[in-house]
């Protein structure tokens, strides 16, 4: 029944052991060690805090403080996209894998633009998919990264029996461009990004 | 990598922005042959008509194509009407037209912007038989043919009988890949194309059947964009100055005479390349003209030959390059955002411009090609789709054949630029 | 004209009027004045008319007669003769529905005997075949209820028939045959149910078998008025029934079903399978035994190349189905179904994680869950291999697949089994358990695993710690020293182990830790709680604060009830000796912390049985006594306000489940809290040394923990008026005051009857105090006059419509204006202190009636108020949207939209935005409607409030000018983001398609937002307009 699909047994990494950021807010590595259990005891709307000042703001006011999009906000976009063939994260297949990303900031002072290159890695080696999971993820950081960042994507070099092919198409902005007006085909990226939160 | 900014001669300096600008993407910007507007292919569907007095939207060419309008191009020497061929993804080309008795607009567009709706362009005929995208279109400069191509790797010449009566009069499959450009040459029915397959072809009619007649390799990647130089040039740039040349310089003006216009292309590999072709022996500086055709020629093989590689100075791909018919001065824009201007000159002897690129016949070459200008973020972070020179045509204009440069943006803008003599010392 | 004639001339155009033709006919049969044989003569020449709807009709209007004349009107040998008149009416082409009728009716109006239920029967299927005759079901559909009757009530006949006659059951059969019709199919299915349940079938059982499974899968859409009310369901569940109604159509019934399996519709597979399982658990061990295999073959692949989830899932329960028929029967051939089970997924392990090794422990579950047999052959039958996979195993991925694949068997094996506390589905004495076997290669294998496992080897460690519960938990499988080492083992990863990742591992270990309590309490005292506390320092004087995480893991353990009082216990006491041993603050407070955390858990403990506690001896006095004391039994921490209110919180969750008479111990304190200064040196409240004040924050909290009819220190009117005197010092700090204050809204809820509020607040409206004189107003009396309002609505008392007036009319103050909209948040904010557990009078809809008063008098001031103090209602209005209940908000959406989107350019007020946002959120949700006309002026505001690029703001925002140039915080950026995520999912395409373009371009500002949560929340946005596409654009 579905031994048309390219490969009908794939690996699944566990969700645990994919890369990722620590569960905010208890992501901020705490100097006592401890979890925050006990800071929600008092509850947020007690008596101790007045609205009468002002309002009250709740800790989270606007530190300048920049985060920057780093690799692992990168894997975040990408690898909750699920497989056209199965129904798994491209996370969870290794398709994505957070050493495959690379920024490059910009080359000049006089330039703003920074380059992500992202090199997928296809469950096997003539995965005829490989050129729509390569666009899924192209389609996806140019909907999610500000203009400033230009998208490489790439197959990961020796992991697929037509990767140059593949990144030429991968690269060519006028058939990108095309095939997010083709109905049918954005039809399948759409399924693909449907898993993106 | 930036060169210190005191070598280039010019400066580019923001004249206007076509307003009000596009929502979304647009692919390229044309100016009209006589009249002082452009033509914009958006990726909304549309083709935004401006005018370049005001830089306002004088029409929006709406309801023709189901996809984006990629590309577009003025029908040369119409008589009382625009004529405006488009091509785009829905694989189709439209021919539109809109008659321009009425009050020339282009001259006093400002107050012209609000009645477009009475007198607007009309769809006349849709070009079908591609079967996918169309990347480019081009009028042949006698207005007698349209040249289009598409992903579906071919290139289709069309012959207007009459009006709005197209026959196709060939399809050239020569390419392996997307075609991504075509241009005729100035003088003669020579037609070349750029391609996805990183080649560039040129094609003339052999008793009445088209053929290629060169394959150009030299570029590592697609080639996104090919142009010829302008006619006559040898009049207009460096070549100009006459006197006080070396007896080897007038050889080589006279060798370059004899090519004819010159071809310039730009690619995925970063590098402007300009290709010159070999002159046959015992044929004139064109050879159209002559041969009877009664005679086959043994041989319409052409011999293109790598005459310069400009220097390099985009970092990602470059997607279009214009010529200038005034100066001979190149703009190359692309993926990175900059705009950059080159300018050939004699080399002098002492130190030579250009490091010989790879097998190409640059030792020969006595003329060597500068970057002049060279600007970044020119569409602030987004890349820029197309570049061309057009003539000034607002009141601040500095002198008669004053040149702007039009550069087109992801960001769904067109942009003008002036072109500003640097008091610098180079 | 006679009745018959009068019968035949209504008979079509007048129902009603040939019903009472045949009615009145019925009567003068019971009258005697129309004799039976007459009316037979009479109808004859119409019998024998050429026009057969003549006849047909005529037939009708006896068979009417007869359902309509009383049982006792008929002799026993009128019926017969009418009885076989009528069959003699079938060999005529017409009438033969009315026929049926006139047989059923005569069947209801007596008993028929064998020979002639028989006879009838015969008759029937010889001269008749309604399906031939009839295109109309109206007349095929008595014929077969006829039959369906004789079936219910002359079994016995018709079956003597069918032991006599060998071809009556074929032909019995074939009378049927064609049937299409779904009402008549549904009796149809229920007649042949009998034979093949009760007959003996042998030779016909294939026949019978096609006669019901040429409809398979059976497919019919109800007409949308379908008068019977027929379901495809209820077709689809007959069928089913007869597929699977005796094991003697297994060879016909199998191969067919199998063979359907393969086909490309979901629904039909979804019959089959159904099907099969429906048979599977019919048909009996001895005849599924032969077909478990093939069928095992068929089902495995729905299972291992999942198409559809719930298709694999009924497979599963076919599998799980045939084990249970199986283990009905003998041994051997349930061994040989499992047998070939294990063995492939056996092989699928090997190359495990894979998606069918996956596929396979699902399998391996859901059969082994059936029985203790099961479970035993099959634990028997995989685990060695697993093993001995997972000690050749080269990866880490590798093994973790494996242990996926045991800890569940170990969980299915306790569903059979049971756990310590309750038996499992195979009784309290079930055959001896296989784990027992293997339960200490799995010990070994897992304890190292997690032990010795590097620790970025998340999932591979979650995997062995599972196992290790699942052990611990299965009934009387390890002796409490092996549970007791486990606990070691995890206590151990809770205490010492170092962060690591989202530290899903730790927070495992403790919950496991948890869950073991409550399984095996005593050992996890004994085990556990040593090492904890171990690691807690009676003093902290050394400076180390690793003591967090072990306090956290351990206030955890305090939820199981098990050992809650143990852990409060020990935690008392380490609190006490800190003290004594001058611990730092930081240490005693997180000790306090830990306690309460404790006992919120056991909350209902202590509600249930509050007298047998010791906690108010053990814990509240002397915690009391040390806030007030001034020796150094009172450590420092206890100078800080935040620390009493833990003090407070501690004493509260005690003393509010006591009896009166207990509280009133405390309550005479309140103040004094043991001090042994006698009340009536403080007035009530003492108001000099601001330092002892502090301790009115453990006061408040006290007040709240009591009864209403606990008894105050004093009066409570003079108590009010010194607390309301109290709060007014300038010099109080910001808790204090505020705790004050609480005191006022708790004594007005709580201790002032209704009968008497009114004179109680009497001082305060009017002289002296005056609180709504508008030239007395200042910051500390808008408090108070929010403290009483509170204490008010919540008692829904009648005074509010008088004085939220009042309050209103500040609004448009020029100097306090602005705070008191400020207030209007804390009226309706949930408070922890004012609830039902602290007794306060709670009216279920103070909402309302706040919402009332308030909202739409709100909105008209707000059009008439100035426009320096229209922001002062829009924050008003926020203040109170914020804690509306939506269902109540929603009367109101219309005259609120506008409002709301006026409040986004409000600058500065962040909290007033981010409270618009969530009501407009919710009424995007609820009543989309409401915004339509606004979608404009929303979607531009949202996108200002969203992007902090002041360059692009205001660009599209024509009415929202200047608003966005101050960035909003991140946490309101975001929720814009959400709330205009929600404008394409809920407006229609049409409404936002025109804005798709701008809203996305406008979107890649906020993609570079500064902070990650912000650009998230735009990600998501972005991608919901994005998908807003340009409608039909393909070929």
């Amino acid at each position: 029944m579905e031994i048309d699909k390219d490969n009908a047994n794939p690996t699944i990494l566990n969700p645990s052991d994919l890369p990722s950021r620590r569960r905010e807010p208890l992501a901020k590595q705490r100097d006592d060690g401890g979890s925050g259990l006990f800071d929600h005891l008092v509850p947020a709307y007690n008596y101790l805090n007045d609205p009468f000042d002002g309002p009250a703001s709740s800790g989270d006011s606007d530190d300048g403080s920049v985060e920057d999009i780093d690799e692992q906000e990168i894997y975040d976009l990408i690898s909750s996209i699920s497989d056209p063939e199965h129904p798994l994260s491209l996370g969870s297949l290794a398709v994505v894998n957070l050493p495959d990303i690379f920024i490059q900031p910009p080359t000049s002072p006089r330039s703003a633009i920074s380059t992500v290159l992202v090199e997928i890695t296809p469950t096997i080696t003539h995965c005829s998919l490989a050129t729509v999971i390569g666009l899924g993820v192209r389609v996806r950081l140019e909907q999610a990264l500000p203009p400033r960042f230009r998208v490489d994507v790439r197959i990961k070099k020796g992991t697929h029996s037509t990767d140059d092919a593949v990144n030429k198409q991968l690269g060519d902005k006028e058939r990108v461009a095309a095939a997010l007006e083709n109905g049918t085909l954005m039809g399948v990226i759409r399924k693909m990004l449907s898993t993106c939160e | 990598m930036a060169p210190p900014p005191d070598t280039c001669a010019f400066t580019l300096r923001p004249l206007a922005t076509l307003s009000p600008p596009s929502n979304s993407r647009t692919w390229q910007s044309v100016p009209h042959p006589t009249l002082p507007m452009v033509a914009t292919a958006c990726s909304d569907r549309t083709v935004r008509v401006y005018s370049l007095t005001s830089f306002t939207l004088l029409h929006s060419i709406t309801g023709g194509h189901k996809r984006s309008v990629r590309c577009a191009s003025w029908k040369p020497h119409t008589k009382g009407q625009s004529v405006l061929a488009t091509g785009s993804f829905d694989a189709s080309a439209g021919i539109w037209r809109r008659d321009e008795r009425a009050g020339l607009e282009g001259n006093d567009a400002d107050n012209n912007d609000d009645d477009d709706d009475d007198d607007d362009y009309q769809f006349s005929c849709i070009l079908d038989g591609h079967e996918s995208e169309i990347k480019s279109v081009a009028w042949s400069p006698s207005g007698q043919y349209l040249a289009t191509c598409s992903r579906d790797k071919s290139v289709w010449i069309w012959e207007e009988l009459e009006d709005d009566n197209f026959e196709t009069i060939a399809v050239l499959n020569e390419h392996d890949g997307d075609v991504k450009c075509v241009a005729w040459h100035p003088e003669e029915d020579l037609l070349a194309s750029s391609s996805y397959d990183d080649t560039v072809r040129l094609y003339r009619e052999d008793s009445d059947d088209w053929q290629q007649v060169a394959n150009i390799e030299g570029h590592g990647m697609t080639v996104w964009w090919v142009e010829f130089e302008g006619s006559g040039m040898a009049q207009r740039d460096f070549r100009a100055v006459k006197e006080g040349l070396a007896e080897e310089q007038k050889k080589q003006v006279e060798d370059m005479e004899r090519s004819g216009p010159r071809l310039a292309t730009c690619s995925d590999d970063c590098t402007v390349r300009i290709w010159r072709r070999k002159p046959k022996e015992n044929s004139g500086p064109s050879n159209n003209a002559g041969m009877p055709s009664i005679i086959r020629s043994m041989n319409i093989d052409e011999e293109w030959i790598a005459d310069a590689v400009l220097p390099q100075k985009h970092e990602r791909a470059i997607y279009a390059l214009s010529w200038s018919r005034k100066t001979g001065l190149i703009v190359s824009s692309g993926s990175d955002g900059k705009i950059i201007v080159y300018k050939e000159q004699w080399k002098n002897q002492l130190s030579n411009g250009v490091p010989p690129e790879e097998g190409a016949t640059q030792d020969s070459n006595l003329t060597e090609w500068v970057v002049v200008a060279e600007l970044f973020s020119s569409h602030d972070v987004f890349e820029v789709n197309h570049v061309c020179w057009a003539p000034r045509r607002d009141k601040g204009k500095r002198s008669e054949d004053e040149e702007v440069i039009l550069s087109t943006g992801d960001d769904g803008e067109v942009r003008i630029w002036t072109l500003d003599e640097e008091t610098t010392a180079s | 004209m006679s009745d018959i004639q009068q019968y035949l001339l209504d008979y079509d155009k007048n129902k009603r009027g040939a019903a009472a033709t045949a009615q009145q006919t019925a009567t003068r049969l019971e009258k005697r004045e129309l004799k039976l044989l007459d009316l037979v003569q009479e109808l004859g020449e119409y019998f024998n008319s050429e026009d057969g709807a003549v006849r047909s009709k005529t037939m009708a209007y006896l068979a009417e007669v007869l359902a309509l004349v009383p049982q006792k009107v008929l002799s026993l040998q009128q019926r017969n003769l009418l009885c076989d008149f009528t069959l003699s009416r079938l060999e005529d082409s017409e009438g033969l529905g009315s026929c049926a009728k006139a047989l059923t009716a005569l069947e209801e109006r007596g008993k028929w005997d064998h020979e002639r239920v028989q006879k009838i029967v015969e008759t029937l299927l010889h001269n008749s075949h309604p399906l031939r005759q009839y295109k109309q079901q109206s007349e095929r559909y008595p014929v077969l209820r006829f039959i369906d009757t004789l079936m219910a009530k002359y079994r016995d006949a018709l079956r003597a028939m069918h032991d006599d006659k060998p071809d009556f059951l074929s032909y019995f059969i074939a009378y049927f045959d064609g049937e299409k019709d779904p009402r008549n199919l549904m009796v149809v299915f229920s007649i042949l149910r009998v034979p093949m349940i009760e007959w003996n079938i042998g030779a016909n059982a294939q026949e019978l078998f096609d006669a019901v499974f040429n409809y398979f899968p059976i497919t019919f859409r109800p007409p949308p008025d379908d008068p019977y009310g027929i379901t495809a369901q209820d077709l689809k569940d007959r069928l089913r029934d007869c597929i699977s109604s005796t094991s003697d159509f297994a060879p016909y019934a199998f191969p067919a079903l199998l063979d359907k399996l393969d086909s490309t519709s979901m629904n039909t597979k979804r019959d089959v399978l159904q099907a099969i399982t429906a048979s599977v658990a019919e048909y009996g061990p001895r005849t599924i035994a032969l077909y478990s295999i093939t069928l095992w073959d068929a089902l495995k692949f729905e299972i291992l190349n999942v198409q559809e989830e719930d298709l694999a899932k009924d497979a599963l329960k076919g599998l799980a189905a045939i084990a249970k028929t199986l283990s009905k029967g003998t041994t051997g051939p349930l061994n040989s179904y499992l047998r070939p089970i294990t063995k492939e997924c056996n092989e699928h392990f090997e190359d495990a994680p894979t998606k069918q090794s996956q596929a396979s422990a699902r399998i391996l579950n859901t059969i082994s869950s059936i029985s203790a047999e099961v479970t035993n052959i099959i634990l028997a039958g995989v685990l060695p291999t697993i093993f001995t996979l997972f000690q050749t195993a080269e990866t880490m991925a590798k093994r973790r697949g494996l242990l996926e694949v045991v800890v569940p068997l170990i969980h299915a094996d306790i569903e059979v089994f049971g756990d310590w506390k309750s038996v499992g589905t195979a009784g309290p004495h079930p055959a001896a358990n296989a784990l027992v076997q293997f339960k200490d290669q799995a010990l070994e294998i897992m304890s190292n695993g997690l032990t010795n496992a590097p620790p970025k080897e998340v999932s591979f460690r979650l995997a062995c710690l599972g196992g290790l519960l699942q052990l611990s938990k299965a009934r009387e499988l390890l002796s409490d020293k092996e549970i007791g080492n486990i606990i070691q083992q995890f206590h151990a990863i809770v205490i010492h182990e170092e962060s690591h990742g989202k530290d899903e591992v730790k927070d495992a270990a403790i919950n496991a830790l948890v869950e073991i309590a409550h399984q095996k309490p005593q050992v996890v005292i004994e085990k556990a709680f040593p090492a904890f506390m171990a690691q807690l320092p009676d003093t902290d004087t050394d400076g180390q604060t690793g003591y967090l995480p072990v306090l956290e893991a351990f206030a955890k353990l305090g939820g199981e009830e098990k050992v809650f009082s143990t852990v409060i216990l020990r935690l008392k006491n380490k609190f006490s000796s800190a003290v004594q041993q001058n611990a730092s603050s930081a240490y005693v407070v997180a000790l306090l912390s830990a306690l309460l955390y404790a006992l919120n858990q056991g909350s209902e403990q202590l509600e249930q049985n509050p007298e047998s506690s010791s906690y108010y001896q053990d814990i509240v006095l002397p915690i009391i006594k040390r806030t007030s004391s001034s020796d150094d039994s009172r450590p420092k921490a206890f100078d800080e306000e935040s620390t009493l209110d833990l003090v407070g919180r501690i004493c509260n969750i005690i003393i509010r489940p006591l009896s009166v008479e207990q509280q009133n111990q405390i309550s005479v304190e309140l103040y004094t809290l043991f001090s042994g200064t006698p009340q009536n040196e403080l007035s009530p409240i003492k108001t000099d040394a601001i330092e002892k004040s502090k301790t009115m924050v453990v006061s408040t909290h006290l007040l709240a923990s009591l009864r209403k009819d606990a008894i105050l220190p004093c009066e409570v009117n003079l108590l009010i008026s010194s607390v309301v005197a109290f709060s007014q010092q300038p010099a109080l700090s910001l808790p204090v005051r505020s705790a004050s204050l609480r005191q006022i809204s708790l004594l007005l809820n709580k201790f002032v009857p209704a009968s008497s509020l009114k004179t109680i607040m009497d001082p305060l409206l009017n002289s002296p105090i005056d609180l709504f004189n508008l030239d007395k107003l200042d910051p500390f009396r808008i408090r108070i006059i929010f403290a009483c309002l509170k204490a008010l609505l919540l008692r829904n008392s009648p005074s509010l419509s008088t004085l939220y007036p009042k309050l209103l009319a500040f609004l448009s103050h020029p100097k306090y204006g602005k705070t008191v909209a400020h207030g209007f948040t804390t009226l309706l904010q949930p408070d922890d202190l004012l609830t039902k557990a602290n007794h306060c009078l709670i009216n279920g809809l103070h909402k309302q009636k706040s919402f009332a008063l308030l909202v739409p008098n709100i909105t008209t001031s707000f059009r008439e108020a100035t426009p320096e103090t229209k922001p002062n209602y829009l924050i008003a209005l926020s203040g109170v949207l914020k804690w509306m209940p939506f269902d109540i908000v929603v009367e109101e959406v219309g005259l609120l939209v506008p409002l709301l989107l006026q409040s986004l350019d409000l600058q500065g007020e962040e909290a007033v935005k981010e409270a618009a946002i969530t009501t407009l959120m919710s009424i995007l949700g609820e009543r989309p409607d409401a915004v339509k006309e606004h979608a404009g002026s929303l979607i531009s505001r949202l996108l200002n409030t969203s992007t902090v690029d002041i360059k692009k703001a205001g660009e599209v925002g024509k009415s929202a000018e200047g608003s966005g140039g101050v960035a909003a915080p991140p946490r309101v950026r975001g929720l814009a983001l959400k709330c205009l995520a929600l404008v394409p999912e809920k407006l229609k395409q049409e409404v936002v398609l025109p804005y798709r373009r701008q809203v996305v371009k406008r979107l890649t500002g906020a993609l570079d937002d500064r902070k990650r949560e912000v650009r998230f929340c735009a990600v998501r946005c972005r991608a919901r307009w994005l998908e807003v596409d340009e409608v039909g654009d393909e070929d």
